[in-house]
């Protein structure tokens, strides 16, 4: 008999009361884990997709705005495709105010026979282009040969394979880091390889053309404004300069993102208050239930000679070893519903959604940890207190 | 070496006003001496109990003292009273008298792994000859959970004993126990008073006079010794 395995044996020798006080921190943990993952995902998506955006203003089609949104494509991965004059490119770079414009062009593979997977390519112009090739590089991609294509994260294909897009066979030569944004399920490929795909899906009855004589198409411009200029005034220029097309700010969808993100992240935060509360009072609850089904146990250990602050030990270190045993399991069930069913929650939540680096996991588990252990000790501190102050006498008695 | 209470009363109060005030203990003077065994009798709630746990240093007295050695041992602090408790008293508490989810032998060496003694020399062999000697050696290892009344009352009774202690303070140590068991108790504590320890029990049962020396009766929380008593007749007590 060691006095230092008391606490242990207590809860091992009763395992319904051990089996509800760890389920019950479990709730916490659960709730603050899980909650945090989820808002600290959507937060980093957001960064994500500011950092990806790396343009003042994105000009698209008119059409684009009623047919499959950029924003649906950008954000959701939605497979869609729309086009507007390359002449626009041109246009857009004569306006006053704007330092550089690069183009994509964007193709929709099909779910058929001629395609491997039904995928978004997005053509770029690595000379001129600004906003993918800073992340193609990061993610240890050099360049984009003919026929080479770059896979984003979610796509099914691994470096090496070979991708069939309108019977064309495309060379995987790199997989993107994660973005959290509709990117991560597009391919990407140079402008010559995005024009023997267009001549092949033109093959296939889909059309590129905005007009019979017009074949040299692009599906989006992004422009960076020069240092100094108003973002608002190049945007409306550039509207009034270029044809069928619309001049979208990128702080305007980054704001539309942030709104929604502030109102789910507002009732995340808010459940998971009130999930703490209840569980907090839960633990309170039951910590004083079980402290006066046990004040003769702690009368007999005072008549002992156990000291009051012996006493408070004890409870303390039972209610440490319940509550992190609780966090762990709160925590590893959140882990079972959040990483597994990341995409569900992603496409439920239709906002980019990043989960955090392993580093940063283990932080929020950390936090997670310690807040259940600390709303045990604190739930546990009056049943401790109340119990070390009691008079064994009087508990005896009352026996 | 010698315990004593002078002039100790512990009150009650029978409503939540705090009027209506009863005496527990009403001015107690007793002195437990090394070798004696002094039995307290009386009847149920006539104050025993709250005398005995005044005397173990668990429950302060309202008036008077408690003294171990010419010390007011309520005067120590919390610690030092434990210690106490520990090393000086062996308790043998009636009603919560075993922690339930513990087996007989982690019961049994609690006290003693609070003092970090339970694997002193001898420890083992002194639980395992007083367990045979009570008849329940095969119960060393049974939660207490799972004992009768009396295997209970033949631990916690072993338990005092293990620590070697000054006074051993026995409340109703003969309860739940068969005929044969009662002799058996009272043999040793007769034998631990004969070895130099003071006794005290409280007990409703009229064997323990067989092993009295200094008798008191316990009436409405008023102690009173038996001064004629010298185990020579049953007949002047009322033990109701």
């Amino acid at each position: 008999m060691n006095l230092k395995k008391l606490p242990l044996l207590n809860l091992k020798r009763n395992p319904g009361r051990t089996l509800a006080l760890v389920l019950l921190t479990a709730v916490l943990s659960f709730s603050i884990f899980g909650g945090t993952v989820v808002v600290s995902s959507l937060r980093r998506g957001l960064g994500s997709l500011t950092e990806r955006l790396g343009a003042d203003i994105i000009v698209v089609p008119s059409q684009a705005q009623s047919k499959v949104s950029f924003q649906d494509i950008f954000l959701q991965g939605t497979v869609g495709a729309f086009y507007m004059s390359r002449e626009n490119l041109t246009r857009t770079l004569e306006v006053e105010g704007v330092e550089k414009a690069a183009a994509q062009v964007f193709l929709a593979s099909l779910k058929a026979d001629c395609c491997s997977i039904r995928i978004q390519v997005i053509g770029i112009d690595p000379e001129t282009d600004f906003v993918i090739r800073p992340w193609l590089e990061k993610s240890g991609s050099r360049g984009l040969k003919d026929m080479d294509v770059v896979v984003g994260t979610k796509v099914g294909a691994e470096v090496g394979e070979t991708l069939r897009i309108y019977e064309e066979r495309c060379h995987v030569a790199g997989k993107l880091a994660p973005t959290g944004t509709g990117l991560d399920s597009a391919v990407y490929c140079n402008m010559s390889t995005m024009k023997k795909l267009l001549s092949a899906a033109e093959a296939k009855g889909i059309s590129h053309k905005v007009s019979s004589d017009d074949e040299d198409v692009v599906s989006a411009i992004y422009v960076k404004v020069k240092e100094g200029y108003d973002i608002g005034k190049v945007n409306s220029a550039i509207q009034g300069h270029t044809r069928k097309a619309s001049a979208i700010r990128t702080r305007s969808m980054i704001t539309d993102v942030s709104s929604s993100l502030l109102a789910i992240s507002r009732v995340i935060l808010g459940l998971i208050g009130a999930i703490w509360g209840m569980g907090f009072l839960l633990l309170f609850l039951a910590f004083a239930m079980i402290a006066r089904e046990r004040q003769q146990e702690f009368a007999l250990l005072r008549v002992l000679g156990s000291t009051k602050k012996a006493l408070k030990g004890l409870i303390r270190k039972e209610a440490f070893l319940c509550c992190l045993s609780g966090g762990f399991v709160g925590i590893g069930l959140a882990c079972l519903l959040v990483f597994p069913f990341q995409t569900l929650i992603e496409m439920s939540l239709s906002l980019p959604y990043l989960i955090p680096e392993p580093s940063g996991l283990f932080l929020i588990a950390l936090g997670a940890l310690g807040a259940s252990v600390a709303s045990g000790f604190a739930s546990s501190a009056f049943a401790a207190w109340r119990l070390s102050q009691a008079d064994p006498g009087r508990l005896l008695r009352q026996g | 070496m010698r315990l004593e209470s002078r002039s100790v009363q512990k009150w009650y109060f029978r409503n939540r006003f705090q009027s209506n005030r009863f005496f527990a203990v009403h001015g107690a003077d007793i002195t437990l001496l090394p070798g004696r065994v002094s039995v307290i009798m009386g009847r149920s709630g006539s104050g025993k109990t709250t005398l005995m746990q005044m005397l173990s240093g668990l429950l302060t007295p309202d008036e008077g003292k408690v003294l171990l050695e010419g010390e007011d041992i309520y005067a120590l602090p919390d610690e030092k009273l434990c210690a106490l408790r520990r090393t000086r008293f062996g308790m043998i508490p009636q009603g919560a008298d075993l922690l339930p989810q513990l087996t007989v032998k982690e019961n049994l060496l609690l006290p003693l792994a609070m003092e970090g003694r339970e694997k002193e020399e001898g420890v083992f062999k002194m639980t395992r000859d007083l367990l045979e000697r009570l008849g329940i050696a095969d119960l060393e290892d049974v939660l207490a959970r799972e004992l009768s009344g009396g295997e209970r009352r033949r631990v916690s009774i072993i338990r005092a004993l293990l620590g070697t202690p000054d006074f051993l303070l026995a409340d109703e140590p003969t309860s739940d126990l068969d005929e044969e068991n009662v002799s058996l108790v009272l043999t040793l504590l007769k034998k631990e008073a004969r070895e130099g320890r003071g006794v005290l029990v409280i007990s409703h049962d009229q064997e323990v006079l067989s092993i009295c020396d200094d008798l008191y009766q316990m009436e409405a929380g008023t102690l009173t010794q038996k001064e004629d008593w010298g185990g020579r007749s049953l007949l002047n007590i009322t033990a109701r």
